[in-house]
């Protein structure tokens, strides 16, 4: 009893956060919506295996180019393999490469941003003259570049993505952090001894994340539509995979007769760039309110 | 006699830069500090009072090595303090505690009583979680809090609630040295009290010495044993409060202690308070000769061109002003 | 003498989110012609909000709900809002505890002296001028014409303060309403205003005054008579020296025990427990939970404010029953 006292009363704030959001979201047509769109795209992947009707690699030449129907709900491709289980088969790939390269943007451009924002001086320069750099070419282009000069392939992807990413994250960081950096709690920790380590990520960190945590639910959407600009590009994924954007590339030829095997991987795409957005956006909202608390 | 102080600060100076024009160039300094010297004797609680702006809290920060000086010299224990880094200076962080001005912003938005108050012994000590928690809880009773307070976070508390917490954090490693930055300028008279109590008590437990800045004369006189009034960045007087309530030597201590009004009606004092001409000049250009001679009653040509040191005149009393035997004889 | 302002029952509320905070539950208060009367108490008692209540600049989610104000015999709460706005500024004025975020940071001293003078007064901007730089001079202020030309971020704390108190009694008000104005200055800088007023009252120029201090020193020196408030209400009103030698209410005589005062080194005494909230304020007396005096009485009913000794007004069950402390 005691203990679970202690717990509600040190998760207060946290259960409330919950309350407030899923307030919030009930409230809220468009956050539902990014809710509900996120929720089935996660959903979808991790239970691909029970979703798809059939194996999203086999091939049934007999059955080319059928329109949707009760037994291939989105219709097959030229090579007759189901485009539903296709999707659904995509989503996996779609959600593992968003949330990787999400995280793997997230932890270096913050971790670089606080260093920047923290120590200032020279590291700051570096960092953030590289950062200029990067942010002068159009992503899409930059990422491009990268891709085709380590060769297409899927981890090359992330890697393009990543380099491309980075610095939206260590911007908004630093730009936090030296704000925080001067206020007066900050001092009394460095009074009581706490390591510029610690005082950074134990510290500063806290105060920062929201931001952070916006941006980067906005951006998985991004990071998703990006790697399949990339796949359709033919840098990113190769055939046979079932990535959706590749699948779009692949679907071009037909478009103007065959649509579903371009239009449903696209459709998937646009949904959950589209969910992404509409869920970072009340996630904004609720952290904004609590704020204000 | 140097081992009976447990702080010896020499000519310490601290400079602000202020940056300029196109370019930032430096195009002037805040004094803020101005070679001050002191010394801090062990359990002993040292004042320092002065007007806003005089450069009370930057003397702190600079003692506590949180900004660099200028110039000068620090010693604790006889150790001077500016050469310390790394683990050294970790160890003079357990040593040597502060309590800042304002505890409404002291303590960490999203982290709760608990965390707050046992970072210093997760930080220094190696001790496990149980011991930890139940130092921090025997802290918190001290202070007046209890264990249902350690849950929470900082803004579910008053702001005298708070200080008590920040005061927590300061002795839970037991320093030696406690610098209060206006402990109570943000708190109502009645928490104000609780406050200065709980700080004259606990000092007597834990045996700290006490550096306590205020521009609140009467808190210091109530709290101290030893004061310096400072003025500009410079000490202008530093005596054993008996003296300095007795006699005071410089005109500026004479002004400051008769404009404080006494919650007594017709003491009689309205009619012979020194009203002090002009205000508090600039520290960024401050006048020539003494600090003081813009707004001094009594001020003479010397003034004006010479800045008067600040000599020993009796035991222990110091003061910085050329004609305070005239002044004296004057009455 | 005769009153020039007689608050009676007022009682203003917020209306918040967090419920209504009942800011001021019944003050009463009067000030004679001629008079300082100093209105003292902690943060969140209720002394700005009286201050604001009584010159009727209380904006939502606030209101007055109820009570009389009455000044030179005509209820200040029934006066339309044209009326109103003539009686500010012209009969009652105020300054402020922050003068330099009081005044308008874009436009220059002399504009909005002039501007003040001219709204309150009929006379030409020649006029104006002179007037501005002759109360300038009288507010002690060294260069008047210098100082008219400045913006307000270029003054310090304490020449803002004056210039604030020019336009203050530039109408020649009958009611100057002082909210703190010394608080954010230094003690040499509150000794220099504190003289300032003491000798604008002394020559006239102001002639009634409602200063708001917490800082009892400062009340002393310079009122006539004092009110204490707790819990927005006015729950002790005497003259100085009764207040400060025969205070009657609890809190009164703890808040004087517990300020440190030159010389004194024993203990200071505390007064137990916080604030009341004034969302959900405690039963009966406000002070109750806090008293080292309270009967059964104290948590039902509500103390009435009555009339002790010969003008001493108190709201306590046992003000007039000597023996109980
Ligand atoms: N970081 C800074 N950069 C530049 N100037 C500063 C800085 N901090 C303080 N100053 C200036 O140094 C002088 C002394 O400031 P300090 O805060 O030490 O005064 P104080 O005596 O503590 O005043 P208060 O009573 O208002 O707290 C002031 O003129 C202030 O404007
Ligand atoms: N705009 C507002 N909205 C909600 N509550 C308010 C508002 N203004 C004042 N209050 C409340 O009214 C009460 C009285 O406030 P008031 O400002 O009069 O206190 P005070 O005695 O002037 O304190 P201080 O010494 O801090 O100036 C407080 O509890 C305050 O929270
Ligand atoms: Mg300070
Ligand atoms: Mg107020």
């Amino acid at each position: 009893m005691k203990i679970l006292d202690k717990w509600l009363m040190e998760h207060k704030y946290k259960i409330q956060d919950v309350k407030l959001m899923m307030n919030m979201i009930r409230e809220s047509f468009l956050a539902k919506l990014g809710l509900t769109i996120i929720t089935m795209f996660i959903l979808t992947a991790i239970f691909a295996p029970f979703i798809a009707t059939q194996d999203p690699l086999m091939q049934d030449l007999t059955n080319r180019f059928q329109p949707p129907s009760l037994e291939h709900p989105f219709g097959t491709d030229h090579l007759g393999r189901d485009i539903f289980s296709r999707v659904v088969y995509g989503s996996r790939i779609s959600l593992m490469m968003g949330i990787t390269v999400t995280l793997i943007l997230f932890t270096i451009g913050t971790t670089l941003g606080l260093i920047a924002g923290f120590f200032g001086g020279a590291v700051d320069e570096i960092i953030m003259r590289i950062t200029d750099i990067i942010m002068a070419f159009p992503s899409l282009i930059l990422a491009i570049a990268v891709a085709a000069a380590l060769g297409p392939s899927l981890l090359n992807t992330m890697i393009a993505i990543a380099i491309v990413g980075w610095p939206r994250y260590a911007r908004l960081a630093r730009a936090n952090c030296m704000q925080v950096k001067n206020e007066l709690y900050i001092e009394a920790a460095r009074a009581i001894g706490v390591s510029n380590l610690r005082l950074i990520f134990s510290h500063i960190f806290p105060m920062i994340i929201s931001p952070l945590i916006v941006q980067a639910t906005i951006n998985l959407g991004g990071v998703i539509l990006l790697a399949a600009g990339l796949g359709f590009l033919g840098l990113g994924a190769q055939p046979p995979t079932p990535e959706w954007g590749l699948m779009v590339s692949e679907g071009r030829r037909f478009i103007s007769r065959q649509w579903w095997i371009s239009g449903f991987p696209g459709l998937a795409i646009l949904l959950v760039a589209l969910g992404f957005n509409l869920l970072g956006d009340a996630l904004r909202d609720i952290l904004d309110v609590r704020m204000r608390r | 006699m140097l081992d009976e102080d447990i702080l010896v600060v020499k000519d310490l100076k601290k400079y602000y830069p202020i940056r300029g024009g196109l370019l930032l160039r430096i195009v002037g300094y805040v004094k803020a500090v101005d070679g001050v010297s002191f010394n801090v004797k062990y359990r002993e609680t040292f004042g320092i009072v002065g007007e806003s702006g005089c450069g009370k809290t930057t003397l702190a920060r600079t003692i506590l090595r949180l900004i660099e000086p200028t110039g000068g010299e620090i010693y604790f224990e006889g150790e001077n303090i500016l050469s310390y880094k790394g683990e050294k200076l970790k160890d003079f962080r357990r040593k040597a505690q502060i309590v800042f001005q304002n505890p409404y912003m002291a303590l960490h938005p999203r982290k709760i009583v608990r965390d707050i108050v046992s970072e210093p012994l997760k930080i220094h000590t190696d001790l496990s979680k149980e011991d930890i928690y139940d130092r921090v809880l025997e802290m918190l009773e001290k202070v007046g809090l209890s264990e249902e307070h350690m849950f929470r976070y900082p803004h579910e508390f008053s702001g005298g609630q708070r200080q008590r917490i920040v005061i927590a954090r300061a002795l839970i490693l037991n320093p030696k040295l406690l610098v209060l930055d206006e402990p109570t300028a943000a708190l109502d008279v009645s928490v104000q009290a609780k406050i200065l109590n709980l700080l004259k008590s606990l000092q007597k437990e834990f045996k700290t010495t006490y550096l306590l800045i205020s521009h609140n004369l009467s808190i210091i006189d109530y709290m101290c044993d030893r004061i310096a009034v400072m003025y500009l960045g410079k000490f202008f007087e530093i005596a054993s409060k008996r003296d300095l309530f007795k006699r005071q030597l410089h005109p500026y201590t004479k002004a400051l202690i008769s404009a404080i009004p006494l919650p007594e009606p017709d003491s009689g004092r309205r009619e012979r308070r020194i009203i002090l001409r002009g205000e508090v000049p600039s520290p960024i250009n401050p006048p020539s000769g003494c600090y003081f001679s813009t707004r001094c009653p009594y001020a003479q040509p010397l003034c004006r061109e010479e800045e008067p040191r600040l000599e020993e005149v009796d035991e222990g009393h110091f003061v910085a002003c050329h004609y305070w035997r005239e002044l004296e004889d004057l009455g | 003498m005769e009153k020039l302002l007689d608050v009676r029952d007022l009682r203003t509320y917020f209306y918040t989110y967090r419920g209504v905070v009942k800011a001021l539950n019944g003050v009463y208060l009067t000030i004679k012609d001629g008079e300082v009367v100093g209105l003292v108490g902690e943060t969140g008692s209720g002394k700005s909000v009286t201050a604001r209540s009584i010159m009727r600049l209380i904006d939502p989610p606030g209101r007055i709900v109820g009570g009389n104000v009455f000044f030179e015999g005509r209820d200040l709460l029934k006066l339309s809002d044209r009326e109103m706005t003539k009686i500010r500024g012209r009969k009652i004025s105020m300054i402020f505890q922050e003068p330099i975020i009081a005044l308008n940071p874009v436009l220059t001293i002399r504009t909005q002296i002039i501007e003040t003078i001219m709204a309150n007064r009929d006379v030409s901007v020649n006029e104006a001028e002179e007037i501005a730089l002759e109360l300038l001079e009288a507010v002690g202020l060294p260069n008047p014409k210098m100082i008219m030309k400045r913006y307000p971020f270029e003054l310090s704390g304490g020449m803002a303060q004056r210039v604030f108190i020019a336009m203050a009694i530039s109408a020649n008000p009958r009611l100057l309403i002082a909210d703190e104005p010394t608080s954010s200055l230094d003690v040499t800088i509150q000794a220099q205003i504190l003289d300032l007023l003491n000798r604008l009252m002394e020559e006239g120029r102001i002639s009634s005054m409602l200063y708001i201090t917490h800082d009892l020193g400062v009340a002393a020196e310079l009122c006539h008579r004092i009110a204490v408030m707790y819990g927005g209400r006015v729950i002790e009103f005497a003259s100085t020296e009764e207040i400060f030698k025969e205070p009657l209410h609890p809190y009164t005589r703890s808040l004087l025990k517990a300020i440190p005062r030159l010389g004194y080194y024993d203990e200071l005494y505390t007064i137990p427990g916080r604030v009341p909230d004034l969302v959900n304020p405690p039963s009966g007396c406000m002070f109750h939970p806090r008293c080292p005096y309270m009967k059964d009485v104290c948590k039902k009913e509500i103390p009435e404010y009555v009339e002790i000794d010969n003008s001493h007004y108190v709201a306590c069950h046992f003000a007039g029953v000597k023996d109980v402390r």
